[in-house]
């Protein structure tokens, strides 16, 4: 190695940062070059005279307790602001009834499903009722087939049996309906055949929601709400001695007032179960306790 | 009086890598303040000698040094790997001081060289020569210091008193590796200059 070399890399060496195999270099290139060793020395004399100088500082107890007062402080001052942020929440979602925009375009939406469903489900009965006659339609058509199938029977072996005139008649008609049968399943083929699965799949669909009635529905709804409110009371309460005395008695009063609207909406609902008014109150109830649970719990 | 002397070295309390470091770190983030205050009471002295050397005025020191903490603790959630917490603590203190020295402007500030109570602190008495050596070189080493200018003085405050390496520094400060070889070895340069008188004295006391 020359001179120059170790020079430019003598600090490095002193660092302790150069690579082994250089660093080895370096060592044997300062054991056999003075005026490089000098160089080296130089180094070494510097660091004794750094290590001399005292940096004038002194960890004092007032340190630690301007930390800690800062710390107390920033922790006082952020439990403050989440507190502020839930009160002012708190005051503007029940003080006043300026909701805010998202807000109210989610209790609406909500209302509107709610509505929409529980009349739908309402009304169901009567859209089955109106619509099973044709569902059923192919049936009477294969009954009209047997009977005429039996009648021809019995036109071919008239000793057998008498007919009488309104027999006849019923007879005829059915041969027609028969008839007319036939000619729609030549003009109609596979769309005939694909209508009446449409229509029994329509039909079991019916049957299916027919298994639950609304008010089971209605029930059903609740029964989640309850759970759901169950659920997010256990963890506000663990949070509940976060909270200071005030917003603590205004979320109870909140909690309160929304559950005397509770049980005033189910007793209307269990009074007149068929009032979709009554159940969309009730449920946008529940929905509202939920929705302050939710808040309180910080999710 | 070894283990006190020990203690009060910078080098080695301020490793990133001593043993318990990170643990504390684990514990201080889950808002256990017995743990900080222990983080404290192993990174308060060099944070603040490095502050010192920084800004060159003790009670700024002091107030930087507390700013500093602070901040770590509001950040504690943001360090990914607590064995580097030595090295993020650092790369604070060193935004903090930067911080001052921008907002400050730079006056000449002046040194205390007859302290005594940071004489006292000394456990081996030199001589009086010595005594008065050791007074001059401190006040010769400070105003050395202050001269250099903020990048310099940074990198050779990290490598010389704080024997940090230079991947360390290089994180600490944001420099690379090369900048932070050239500002070391223009620091060592220009504060040879300065000292080399006590170069030639130290061997004769």
């Amino acid at each position: 190695m020359k001179c120059e070399d170790c020079l430019t890399r003598l600090e490095e060496y002193f660092d302790g940062e150069l690579q082994k195999e250089l660093a080895g270099r370096v060592a044997a290139h300062l054991a056999s070059c003075s005026r490089c060793a000098a160089a080296h020395s130089e180094l070494i004399d510097e660091q004794e005279i750094y290590s001399r100088y005292k940096h004038e500082v002194e960890v004092t107890p007032a340190l630690w307790a301007g930390v800690r007062k800062a710390l107390a402080e920033e922790r006082w001052e952020q439990g403050y602001k989440k507190q502020e942020r839930l009160r002012e929440k708190l005051i503007s979602l029940f003080s006043t009834a300026r909701f805010s925009l998202p807000l109210t375009a989610a209790l609406i939406f909500i209302a509107i499903i709610v509505t929409i469903g529980v009349m739908r489900y309402m009304s169901a009965p009567s859209m089955v009722a109106v619509r099973e006659p044709a569902a059923v339609e192919p049936s009477r058509e294969e009954a009209a087939v047997q009977q005429s199938g039996a009648a021809s029977e019995a036109a071919s072996a008239p000793n057998e049996a008498r007919q009488d005139e309104e027999e006849g008649n019923r007879n005829q008609s059915a041969k027609s309906v028969l008839k007319k049968q036939r000619r729609n399943e030549r003009a109609g083929g596979n769309e005939t055949a694909n209508l009446a699965s449409r229509n029994a799949a329509r039909a079991s669909q019916r049957v299916a929601h027919r298994a639950r009635t609304p008010d089971e529905l209605v029930r059903e709804a609740e029964q989640k709400y309850v759970a759901a409110i169950q659920l997010l009371s256990r963890d506000v309460n663990r949070r509940r001695r976060q909270l200071d005395p005030e917003t603590l008695a205004r979320f109870d009063q909140t909690l309160a007032a929304i559950d005397r609207t509770i049980v005033g909406t189910r007793r209307a609902v269990r009074e007149h179960p068929e009032d979709p008014v009554a159940v969309q109150y009730m449920l946008t109830a529940y929905a509202k306790k939920v929705e302050v649970l939710r808040e309180i719990g910080g999710y | 009086m070894d283990v006190l002397r020990l203690a009060r070295e910078p080098d080695v309390c301020d490793g990133a890598t001593m043993s318990g470091s990170d643990s504390l770190v684990v514990r201080a983030r889950r808002g256990d303040e017995d743990a900080f205050r222990m983080i404290f009471e192993r990174y308060a002295r060099p944070l603040l000698a490095f502050i010192y050397d920084m800004v060159g005025e003790r009670a700024l020191a002091e107030e930087l040094t507390q700013e500093t903490f602070v901040r770590a603790y509001k950040n504690l959630s943001a360090l990914r790997d607590e064995r580097r917490f030595g090295v993020w603590l650092f790369g604070i203190a060193k935004n903090v001081a930067r911080e001052s020295l921008r907002s400050h402007p730079r006056r000449e500030r002046e040194t205390l060289i007859d302290d005594e109570r940071v004489l006292a602190m000394s456990d081996n008495q030199p001589s009086p020569a010595g005594i008065l050596l050791d007074k001059e070189l401190q006040r010769v080493m400070r105003a050395a210091l202050q001269s250099l200018d903020e990048d310099k003085r940074l990198v050779f405050i990290l490598k010389i008193f704080h024997h940090k390496s230079y991947d360390e520094i290089a994180a600490i400060t944001g420099f690379t590796i090369a900048k932070l070889k050239t500002d070391l070895h223009r620091a060592r340069a220009e504060m040879r200059r300065r000292i080399r008188p006590y170069l030639e004295a130290g061997h004769e006391v």
